[in-house]
């Protein structure tokens, strides 16, 4: 699991597949492990080096538990079709995590399905490393 | 780093004397430093424009060379090696990670791309990544005698048609030669950069890292960078919002505020 460690330098030397570490250890997130959970933004923090932002999960009890998702850079993000706008408090979603491994409700951003039924990736860099042959399409 | 000095020392020389003050000794700079005009010069250079980003090499490609650490240094490399191991990949890490890689780190970084910059006597590369920059003065200066160390070191260069080749010393102690691998103050690195055969689209940059102290050979590896003419640079400033805070023992946090 040496794809977890750190740096984008150890990325390039080992030509690793997990580029997201750009800037800090991956090892708080089980890279193992995927789940998806539904619901409801209430905050997007769009900053570097990683944005971020939080949906409240109804549980079986009825009531809502945070979860706080960590992503990639805006950056990255806006070359992979994310906007400041993609996302904003109230919107329902559907995201694909890999999960703290402490616990906490929270992990890594890996896909998200918006309210409309589209799509957004972003979660490393896009075409493997390649720019696109033009920006990436704006997806409304 | 002298060029500052240099300026202030100019403005002293009007306002300091008129004070009545002993004139400041003038600090000695190349004769050819920052030549007015020689732009028209610049189009017989190779069409470098637009951002590059770094390409991975393609999958069941041989792994890159790494580098042969010798001594000591190998010692400490396979210490650290056996912390990062012990600590289930979490290991102490100077600073914040909002600290820049440096040299010869900032050249391999993927996701972000960088620019090349051509004005007389001087191509400036810009790396978005943590919103660093390299000065690689063409002008025909040698390395300063009384070398200030840095993160990106000091670098001359020269053109052999269309292959730039820089050359690199004054790399700071604390900058890792990789992760985890330290050098000493005899590092110097040669670059050889030009558009790829065949691929005008594609930019290689042949490293050689040399450190008869900490290495056992020279350390040769090629970098390759995609370009995109459709890209630019877009800000990066890592201190806006740092939510994995590193604690003493090296181990990485997670806010989730």
């Amino acid at each position: 699991m040496k794809s977890l460690y750190l740096s984008a330098l150890a990325l390039v030397l080992a030509a690793l597949s997990a580029p997201a570490w750009v800037h800090h250890s991956g090892a708080m997130f089980d890279r193992s492990k995927e789940m998806k959970i539904t619901g409801t933004v209430t905050e997007f923090q769009w900053t570097n080096p990683h944005a971020s932002f939080k949906v409240d999960v109804l549980g079986a009890d009825g009531k809502a538990q945070t979860w706080s998702i960590e992503m990639n850079g805006p950056n990255n993000l806006i070359r992979a079709g994310w906007k400041r706008t993609s996302i904003k408090p109230g919107d329902k979603v559907t995201v694909t995590i890999n999960p703290l491994r402490d616990g906490r409700p929270g992990g890594w951003y890996l896909g998200i399905t918006l309210a409309d039924g589209k799509t957004l990736g972003g979660a490393g860099e896009p075409s493997g490393g390649e720019p696109p042959a033009a920006p990436a399409p704006d997806h409304g | 780093m002298t060029k500052p000095v240099v300026l202030l020392a100019a403005a002293c020389v009007s306002l300091c004397l008129e004070a009545g003050a002993a004139a400041p000794v003038p600090v000695p700079v190349p004769v050819t430093a920052h030549p007015k005009g020689h732009f028209a010069a610049l189009d017989a250079l190779p069409d470098w424009g637009g951002v590059w980003v770094l390409t991975r090499p393609p999958a069941g490609a041989p792994p890159p060379e790494k580098p042969a650490l010798k001594g000591q240094y190998l010692q400490e490399y396979q210490a650290w090696q056996h912390e990062v191991e012990s600590k289930g990949g979490e290991v102490a890490h100077e600073g914040s990670y909002c600290t820049p890689p440096g040299m010869p780190g900032i050249m391999g970084i993927g996701q972000y791309p960088m620019e090349f910059l051509f004005t007389p006597g001087r191509v400036t590369t810009h790396h978005e990544a943590w919103m660093q920059w390299r000065n690689i003065y063409t002008d025909g200066r040698k390395h300063p005698d009384d070398l200030e160390a840095s993160f990106e070191g000091d670098s001359i260069g020269h053109w052999e048609g269309g292959t730039l080749v820089v050359d690199t010393v004054g790399i700071k102690d604390s900058v890792a030669l990789a992760m985890g691998m330290k050098h000493s103050d005899k590092l110097r690195i040669t670059e050889r950069i030009h558009l790829a055969k065949g691929d005008p689209d594609s930019l290689v940059d042949e490293m050689t890292v040399e450190d008869p102290v900490a290495l056992a050979k020279p350390w040769v590896h090629t970098l390759t960078f995609k370009r995109s003419r459709e890209w630019q640079l877009l800000e990066f400033e890592c201190a806006e919002n740092d939510r994995n805070p590193v604690d003493a023992n090296g181990k990485t946090g997670f806010k989730r505020e």
